[in-house]
């Protein structure tokens, strides 16, 4: 009651507990370098972890991070300069990246929304997940704009990325996919950001691949979403 | 310099921006500033160096971002308690499907393509032959 009292007095308080936070994941990180020990998740699972603990909402929380907040949508434009930068990888195989990404973005949407309805999954979480696998920047927007809950699309954003990131190049193995343009193509357009440190490690043509699918990918998952929602 | 950096990235969201708004696009006003930076950057009206350091330094950090969001998963803990299995498998297995879907798409073009160019090339070669 009396540390939610102070957290709440002063409104440095929550921007000072995420970039605290945020400083030990990625130190764990860096000592550790294992996928799952994103800074993303371990600095979240604190913070709630402390929320929960110290008994502060939310919204508290939140509002003391407005700062960042504001300058959330500006993390999607600047993605535009790796893009730049990766797109000269695109010249000698730009038909087979080009419809590998959209093969795999029309596909994982699809199927996703196919086998919510078998199972039956409540409507508005199945619109949360639609843009799972882009980028955070562009699937916060997203997911406000067609009816989904951004909060829980970011966090199954970050959960895809660790998948992917972990498991991704396993299963490419087994499904036979070996090529490298191929492997990077697919890591990038299902798990953005996560998938293309993990592609970086498997090569330099899967890493570039990677984060030139991610982004694409992204982009394709902002104007198809609008269409795919009218499904759900 | 990082203000001019700064002012062209927030110029192209402002852009993206007004064209959404105007335009009615179903797509988020900041996808809409990407494309025109990156628009922009292939023209050659906005140089790499012009909006680099700026960009760098924020996607380096990116997730710093994400995190007062992806806290604000406490705010449905009890919906995704009940929910958590109708969430798992699809989403697990939707990836697995697109992985499959792009990596597939991506490996049999290119073999294709490749196929075809050594097909051309012998073909020529043939040519050479009879000349």
């Amino acid at each position: 009651m009396i540390l939610s009292e102070f957290f709440s007095m002063n409104p440095i308080s929550g921007m000072l507990l995420t970039i605290g936070c945020y400083w030990i994941g990625y130190a764990i990180f860096e000592k550790t370098k294992l996928t799952i020990l994103q800074p993303i998740l371990t600095s979240s699972l604190i913070i709630i972890a402390f929320l929960i603990f110290a008994d502060i909402p939310f919204e508290v929380y939140n509002d003391q991070n407005m700062v960042l907040n504001y300058i959330l949508p500006l993390t999607a434009v600047v993605l535009a300069v790796p893009l730049y930068r990766n797109i000269h990888v695109m010249k000698k195989h730009a038909f087979p990246i080009l419809a590998g990404i959209t093969a795999g973005t029309l596909a994982t949407m699809g199927s996703l929304i196919l086998i919510g309805k078998l199972i039956g999954t409540n409507n508005q979480i199945l619109v949360s997940m639609l843009p799972k696998s882009a980028t955070n920047p562009i699937a916060i927007e997203v997911s406000g704009i067609i009816g989904g809950m951004p909060f829980l699309t970011v966090s199954l954003v970050v959960i895809t990325g660790i998948f992917g990131g972990i498991l991704g190049p396993e299963i490419l193995k087994l499904m036979k996919i070996k090529n490298e343009v191929a492997k990077g193509i697919a890591l990038g357009s299902m798990s953005h950001a996560i998938g293309t440190v993990r592609a970086f490690k498997e090569g330099e043509v899967e890493g570039a691949m990677s984060s030139l699918a991610m982004a694409i990918a992204g982009t394709l998952t902002a104007i198809l979403s609008p269409l795919y929602v009218l499904l759900i | 310099m990082v203000i001019k950096q700064f002012f062209i990235i927030l110029a192209a969201l402002f852009i993206g921006y007004s064209i959404s708004v105007v335009f009615h696009l179903p797509i988020p006003s900041n996808v809409a500033g990407l494309i025109i930076l990156f628009t922009a950057m292939c023209i050659g009206i906005v140089k790499e160096k012009h909006v680099d350091k700026v960009s760098d330094f924020i996607i380096k950090y990116l997730a710093i971002f994400f995190v007062a969001p992806t806290v604000g998963i406490v705010q449905y803990f009890n919906l995704i308690g009940n929910q958590f299995f109708y969430i798992i498998v699809p989403l697990i297995l939707s990836i697995i499907i697109g992985l499959f879907a792009a990596g597939m798409t991506t490996q049999l073009i290119i073999r294709i393509m490749d196929k075809k160019q050594l097909l051309a090339e012998k073909k020529g070669l043939g040519g050479n032959d009879i000349k």
